[in-house]
């Protein structure tokens, strides 16, 4: 039964792991634990709500845990977001594969992955991220700009290079 | 959420990506380590079972005395009221009365006159020269002697009062004396000595040991047995497999050992359950055995090192695993055997040494019974008939080859249940070696009641077994 659960859910769950975190490696370290701590207490899950939402809330809160014992979010001023997102780059996105996207998501910096994560992907508020992460909702809102800052440069440069093998 | 936190969720909300095969492996040692194997938990309960069950009966064995003597001071106390001593017509002879007719009832009693001799004559060493005397004196002074006694009942009697103990032959012949002056002592002693029931019983063994009765360990109570088991094994097979499996399998000759617990319910029924080990496999005909030839790949044309054995093949007890590299096996008759790598060299076949011809399949199992017998005779020795189930827990299943001179472990077995009920009937012969000890042999016949695989065509497949238990029973 085990055996057939993860096969029916690994490769979801990886993608999951692998928003989360740096490397292939931290994933799979986090995939390994969460797949333990779902076969550990799936005999207590209650069939109130979706097994796949249950199973993601338990991946993300390994890869919280890691980096909680990693990371110190830093509290940051609230800062503006950068508007040079057009059409040309909107478009630069769809030319990119989500595995590209997933390799920029992942060389975020942690705390703005985490928030870009738990805010964009996961749809949490950044009340919710104040609480789950125990840092202000400025913060929160900050770390998100920065990350989507970021991810828009990085886009954007991506497209260019594109552009320019084109 | 903002256009571009939209077109980046759309990219990578449908994102799957697989992960590495390994993972799978460090996850399930991971459950593994946080879980105990299932299959061990089964052996834990069963054992601690054991060792309750053997700690209890151990102390049966190794403290009667305090049983008893505490009944006995129960009943002493109970005795030792002035007013039960307040006259002559006060002494208990019910129990007299019985002894007396059961007596009457085996003359050959009462023909061992001799020992009612040795009995008189301890009566007069105690210093009481006439017996009527001692009769007298023992009676007009009985309160006082039983005084003594209860006080302390280590010492050796003051006068006019027996001893009895197991070692005393005479305490048998005791109802067998005639006179009425005899028996007023033997009443002292059963009343004054050990309690009643208990006298009875006793002697009620003793008895029979005269007349040539069975002293039957399991007459009464718990009994205690050890056996060991030598048996052939063998299965019923009923698929439409296409392999003819009957023509090229046979049984097998091994052996079983265990301990068990009885409890006669009464002088018919009984209950047995225990631990047992027991060996049941087949012999795997028309499998030829080669050895390699030195630094030959047999396995790989392509001259790289065989890492895993390659060799798997099909019986109807199982699938077998070949993991003795050193052997390259050949159907000789049928087309049982797979190479995994087919890309072998067959013209090396050739060069090979065969060293061996078929394989012995065998399957170690933890056996718990749970039996019933009747006994329907009981003389010199005694006849029981006995049915009921085992709960069979897979320990091993080892495949051997067999050669003339060698027996080696070439592989294991594989796809098979690790838990089978079995149904068992039989015939128990006891003969009594001693107050408690008989000898049991035991012809039993048992046979899974369900497939001992889990896939076809070993779900078709019901192992069975003739042995032939033989062992002692300790009677507690």
């Amino acid at each position: 039964m085990q055996s057939k659960l993860y096969k029916l859910f690994a490769p979801q769950m990886y993608a999951l792991c692998l928003r989360y975190t740096e490397n292939d490696f931290d994933a799979q370290d986090v995939m390994q634990e969460g797949f333990v701590k779902i076969f550990s207490s799936l005999k207590d899950f209650q069939w109130k709500g979706s097994l796949e939402g249950w199973m993601k809330r338990i991946f993300i809160h390994v890869a919280l845990d890691r980096f909680r014992r990693k990371v110190h979010i830093l509290s940051i001023d609230e800062i503006p977001e950068t508007d040079n997102f057009s059409d040309k780059e909107s478009s630069a996105i769809d030319d990119m594969s989500a595995k590209e996207i997933l390799h920029i998501v992942q060389h975020l910096p942690d705390q703005y992955r985490l928030v870009f994560n738990l805010y964009v992907l996961e749809g949490y508020s950044h009340h919710e991220i104040s609480q789950i992460l125990n840092i202000g909702v400025s913060t929160s809102r900050s770390n998100l700009v920065r990350a989507k800052n970021i991810l828009k440069e990085k886009i954007i440069y991506n497209g260019r290079w594109i552009d320019k093998a084109m | 959420m903002d256009r571009f936190e939209k077109e980046i969720k759309n990219k990578l909300d449908h994102f799957e990506s697989m992960p590495p095969d390994e993972l799978w492996d460090r996850i399930e040692n991971d459950l593994d380590k946080g879980q105990p194997d299932q299959r061990f938990v089964w052996y834990k309960v069963a054992a601690a079972v054991l060792v309750l069950v053997v700690s209890v009966f151990s102390a049966w064995i190794f403290l009667p005395s305090f049983f008893t003597d505490s009944k006995r001071l129960a009943q002493e106390g109970e005795r030792n009221q002035p007013e039960v001593f307040a006259g002559e017509e006060n002494i208990p002879g019910n129990n007299a009365e019985e002894y007396t007719s059961a007596n009457e009832q085996n003359k050959e009693i009462d023909q061992e006159q001799q020992k009612s001799t040795l009995h008189e004559s301890s009566v007069a060493a105690h210093g009481q020269g006439d017996q009527d005397s001692h009769v007298g004196a023992a009676q007009s002074s009985k309160k006082d002697d039983y005084q003594i006694h209860a006080g302390d009942s280590d010492q050796e009697p003051v006068r006019g009062i027996l001893r009895p103990s197991e070692s005393d032959p005479s305490f048998a012949m005791l109802p067998s004396m005639g006179t009425s002056g005899i028996k007023t002592t033997t009443v002292d002693l059963l009343n004054l000595e050990e309690p009643a029931e208990l006298a009875y019983e006793r002697r009620e063994v003793q008895i029979q040991n005269l007349i040539g009765g069975p002293v039957s360990a399991s007459s009464n109570g718990f009994t205690l047995s050890a056996f060991v088991m030598p048996q052939e094994s063998y299965r019923m097979h009923n698929s439409n497999s296409s392999f003819p499996f009957s023509a090229m399998e046979s049984d097998v000759f091994s052996f079983g050992a265990g301990i068990h617990v009885g409890y006669a319910l009464n002088k018919k029924w009984k209950l047995r359950t225990g631990l047992a080990y027991t060996r049941l496999g087949q012999k795997v005909n028309d499998i030829a055995a080669f050895t390699h030839p030195s630094m030959m790949h047999l396995y790989s044309s392509d001259g790289k090192t065989v890492a895993d054995h390659p060799q798997s093949m099909t019986t109807s007890m199982g699938g077998i695993r070949f993991t003795n590299q050193s052997y390259y096996f050949a159907d000789v008759t049928s087309a049982r055997i797979f190479t995994l790598k087919g890309s072998y060299d067959e013209s090396n076949v050739n060069l090979l040494n065969k060293t061996g011809m078929g394989l012995l399949q065998h399957f170690d199992y933890l056996e718990i019974p749970f039996i019933a017998q009747y006994n329907f005779f009981d003389r010199i020795f005694s006849l029981d008939v006995k049915a009921g189930f085992n709960a069979n827990f897979l320990l091993s299943g080892n495949v051997y080859l067999q050669g003339s001179s060698y027996f080696r472990p070439v592989g294991k077995s594989t796809g098979h249940k690790t838990f089978n009920l079995s149904g068992s009937a039989g015939l128990v012969a006891s003969y009594p070696l001693g107050d408690h000890i008989n000898l049991e042999i035991e012809p039993t016949f048992s046979m899974f009641l369900s497939p001992m695989g889990k896939s076809s065509p070993y779900n078709h497949t019901y192992p069975y077994n003739y042995s032939l238990m033989i062992g002692f029973s300790y009677g507690l």
